[in-house]
C-alpha cells in the first residue's frame, strides 16, 4: 500500500491522488509534524480506503487531528450521494454523538479560584463518572423510547431543560426522523440506566476560564468575557449508542455481501443510503443521537444544580447558560455545494465538527450574525478552544472542523512513560485540581498522551475552516 | 493468561493464543472477562448457554466474543469459565458459567464500547494458533 503518496498542495493542506480503487482523492489538512505521525500510524490508508466507498463525493477528508479509527479514520469526514452512496456505521463511529457542551457563566476567575476543590467535588459527587456507572434514573422502555424519539425536548417536559437549551443545541438537541422500532433491546437495557452520566475515557467534565480571546465580536454574541469561568462537557450516547452502531454494523456486514460491494475493510460496512438496511440505521443512528443530546442535558443540569448549591446562588443569578452543544460523531443529511449547485448529501463526520458559517439557516438565530460555534476540547492540562464555523468550510471540508487534539500515544503506551510520574500533582502544580474514578485513566488521558490541541486549531484557522474565538483554560476536571 | 496487551492507539488490543481453534476461542473469551472484570470474584455458580454464528473463522469468533460480553453489559452476568461444546464452520456454541453482576463484590475494571472486526485475523496452524482482537473502549 506504500504506493500512495502524500503531496503538499500548501500550507496545511495535502493530497493523495486518485489510484487504484479510489473514486475521489483523499485530502488531509496538517502541518508537517503530524503528517509524520499520520505516516507512522497509516490512518491515512483508512482515509484512502474511504475513498473507494461508493458515491463519495469530492474527496474523502481528514481534519489535523486525524489518527487510526475502525473503518474511517477518527477525524474523517465524507460526503455521499444521496442515490448511488452508502452511509456507514463505521463513518460514525461506536459513540453516535459523541460530543460537547459549553456552559457560559457570568463568574470571574477571582470569584471562584479559591472554590475550585469544593465545585469538582461536588459536581463529582453529582455526576455519575467512570467505568459502569449509573445515573440517577432509571428509564423504563417507553421513557427511553420517548429519549430517542425526542433527544433534549423530551428533558423539557421532566424539568431538566428549558426551551433556550435546546434552540442552543445542535439540530435543536433532536435529529427529526428517530425511529425507535429500529433500535434492539439489548441497546434499550445498554442505556437504562446511563442517562446523566459521564462514562469512562476521553470524557470529562471540566471548569474553565477564558485566557484568551481573538474574536471579541464573537465571544460576546456568544456570552463569553476574558477570566469569564465556563463549564465543559463532553460525553456521549453511552451503552445506548455503543449498541446501536454494534448492531448495524453486523446488518451492514450481511448488506454489503448480498449487494457485491467490495470493501478493503470489514469495519467500513455499509449500506446504499437509499436501501431498507440504509435508511434503517440512518433512523436507528438519529434515536442515540437524540440520547446523546438528552444525555449532555442532563448532566448540564445536574451540574448547574451542583455549581448552584456550591456557591448559594441560583443558576439564574450566576449567569449559568448553555453557549452550544455540538456532535462530533454524526451522519447528516445536508445541502451542499457540489459542482456549483445546491445537492443534498449525507456527510458523515467522524470525530469532526460542524463548522457552519453566519447566515446559514441552521445555525441558531442568537449566533446568525457570527456563525455556528465549535467547540474543540483539549487534553485535560493545556487548553480548549471555542471556534466559529466559516463559508470556507462550506467550500472546503461541507462545512466540517477538527474535533479535538487527538491521541499521539495508545493508552498502554501512555500508561508505561507516566510510570514513577504523578499526574495529578504535575496538573495541580499548574493550577488545575484533577478528580478521576480511577488514578489508570489519568495516565491514560496525561496531556502527553495527545497533540497539542492549538497546533490542532491553527491548521484549521489557517486553512479557514472555522476560526478562532477564545481560548479556555482548565481550572478543575472530572475524569471516569 | 494465554493473552497480552498490545498497543493500538485510541483503545485496547490483545493478542491471544490457542494449542486448537477450541481453546483459542475459550482463551480470548478469558481475556475479555480479564478486561472487564476481576474473575477470581466471581463464582461459578450458573450454567449460560451461548450460541454464535459468522461466515468465516473470525467473523465466527468476534460473534462469539460479542455474545459473551453482551452477557455482562446487558444480562449483567459475570462470568468465568468457558466450555465449548461445539464448533463448526459456521457456530460456535459453548457453555459458561458465572452469575449474576453485583457492584458489591466484583469490581469492573473496564468500560469497553464494543468488540471490533478491526484488523482481525487467525494465523498460525496446529498448536500455535495466535489472533489479535481491538477492543474500543
Amino acid at each position: 500500500m506504500s504506493e500512495h503518496i502524500i503531496e503538499k498542495v500548501s500550507d496545511f493542506k495535502y493530497i493523495i491522488r486518485k489510484t487504484g480503487a479510489m473514486r475521489v482523492p483523499a485530502v488531509i489538512y496538517s502541518n508537517s509534524a503530524y503528517l509524520d505521525l499520520i505516516r507512522k500510524d497509516a490512518s491515512y490508508l483508512q482515509l484512502v480506503n474511504v475513498a473507494t466507498l461508493p458515491g463519495i463525493i469530492g474527496a474523502s477528508l481528514a481534519m489535523p487531528d486525524m489518527h487510526q479509527g475502525y473503518g474511517f479514520p477518527i477525524g474523517g469526514v465524507a460526503a455521499m450521494d444521496l442515490d448511488e452512496g452508502v452511509i456507514s456505521p463505521g463513518g460514525v463511529g461506536y459513540d453516535i454523538n459523541c460530543g460537547c457542551r459549553l456552559v457560559r457563566t457570568n463568574l470571574t476567575y477571582d470569584e471562584v479560584k479559591g472554590r475550585i476543590t469544593d465545585l469538582i467535588n461536588a459536581l463529582y459527587r453529582a455526576i455519575p463518572t467512570g467505568v459502569g456507572s449509573r445515573g440517577s434514573l432509571k428509564l423504563s422502555k417507553k421513557e427511553e423510547r420517548r429519549v430517542a424519539e425526542e433527544g433534549a425536548g423530551w428533558l423539557i417536559k421532566k424539568g431538566f431543560a428549558e426551551r433556550y437549551d435546546t434552540e442552543h443545541t445542535e439540530d435543536g438537541g433532536c435529529i427529526k426522523g428517530a425511529d425507535p422500532d429500529l433500535v434492539s433491546d439489548r441497546a434499550y437495557e445498554r442505556g437504562q440506566d446511563q442517562l446523566g452520566t459521564l462514562g469512562s475515557g476521553n470524557h470529562f467534565l471540566e471548569i474553565g476560564v477564558v485566557d484568551e480571546i481573538y474574536d471579541e465580536v464573537a465571544a460576546r454574541v456568544f456570552g463569553l468575557f476574558l477570566n469569564g469561568v465556563v463549564i465543559f462537557i463532553h460525553t456521549g450516547s453511552r451503552g445506548f449508542g455503543y449498541q446501536v452502531c454494534d448492531d448495524y454494523l453486523e446488518k451492514m456486514g450481511r448488506y454489503t455481501r448480498k449487494a457485491g460491494i467490495i470493501l478493503p475493510y470489514r469495519q467500513l460496512a455499509c449500506a446504499h443510503f437509499a436501501s431498507k438496511e440504509g435508511q434503517d440505521y440512518y433512523r436507528a443512528m438519529k434515536c442515540a443521537a437524540n440520547y446523546a443530546f438528552a444525555n449532555r442535558q442532563l448532566i448540564m443540569f445536574h451540574a448547574a444544580q451542583a455549581v448552584s448549591r456550591t456557591l448559594g446562588k441560583s443558576p439564574e443569578n450566576l449567569g449559568l447558560r448553555l453557549v452550544y452543544d455540538v456532535c462530533h460523531n454524526i451522519a447528516k443529511v445536508e445541502e451542499h455545494l457540489v459542482d456549483g449547485k445546491p445537492k443534498k448529501v449525507c456527510v458523515h463526520r467522524k470525530g469532526a465538527t460542524r463548522s457552519f458559517p453566519a447566515g446559514h439557516k441552521n445555525v441558531p438565530a442568537a449566533y446568525k450574525s457570527v456563525g455556528q460555534p465549535a467547540l474543540i476540547p483539549g487534553d485535560m492540562g493545556r487548553y480548549s478552544y471555542v471556534l466559529t464555523g466559516t463559508q470556507t468550510a462550506m467550500e472546503e471540508s461541507f462545512g466540517s472542523t477538527c474535533h479535538g487534539a487527538g491521541r499521539v500515544m495508545s493508552r498502554r503506551q501512555a500508561i508505561r512513560e507516566s510510570r514513577g510520574r504523578q499526574i495529578t500533582s504535575e496538573l495541580g502544580k499548574k493550577g488545575i485540581y484533577v478528580i478521576a474514578k480511577r488514578y489508570k485513566t489519568l495516565n491514560e488521558e496525561m496531556p502527553d498522551a495527545y497533540k497539542d490541541v492549538s497546533k490542532v486549531v491553527e491548521v484549521v484557522d489557517s486553512i479557514g475552516i472555522s476560526k478562532k474565538v477564545a481560548k479556555l483554560r482548565p481550572l478543575g476536571v472530572i475524569k471516569g | 493468561m494465554s493473552y497480552r496487551l498490545i498497543d493500538h492507539t485510541a483503545d485496547t488490543a490483545i493478542e491471544v493464543t490457542g494449542v486448537d481453534m477450541k481453546s483459542l476461542f475459550a482463551n480470548c473469551g478469558y481475556a475479555l472477562f480479564d478486561i472487564l472484570y476481576d474473575t477470581k470474584s466471581v463464582r461459578c455458580v450458573k450454567n449460560y448457554e451461548v450460541t454464535a454464528t459468522g461466515a468465516a473463522r473470525e467473523a465466527l469468533l468476534i460473534n462469539f466474543l460479542r455474545e459473551l460480553f453482551i452477557k455482562f453489559v446487558v444480562y449483567k452476568i459475570v462470568l468465568r469459565e468457558i466450555e465449548i461444546t461445539a464448533l463448526t464452520g459456521d457456530t460456535c456454541t459453548a457453555t459458561v458459567r458465572g452469575e449474576v453482576f453485583s457492584p458489591a463484590r466484583h469490581k469492573q475494571k473496564a468500560d469497553i464500547k464494543a468488540v471490533t472486526y478491526h484488523n482481525v485475523k487467525i494465523t498460525g496452524s496446529g498448536a500455535g494458533l495466535k489472533v489479535s482482537i481491538v477492543f474500543d473502549t
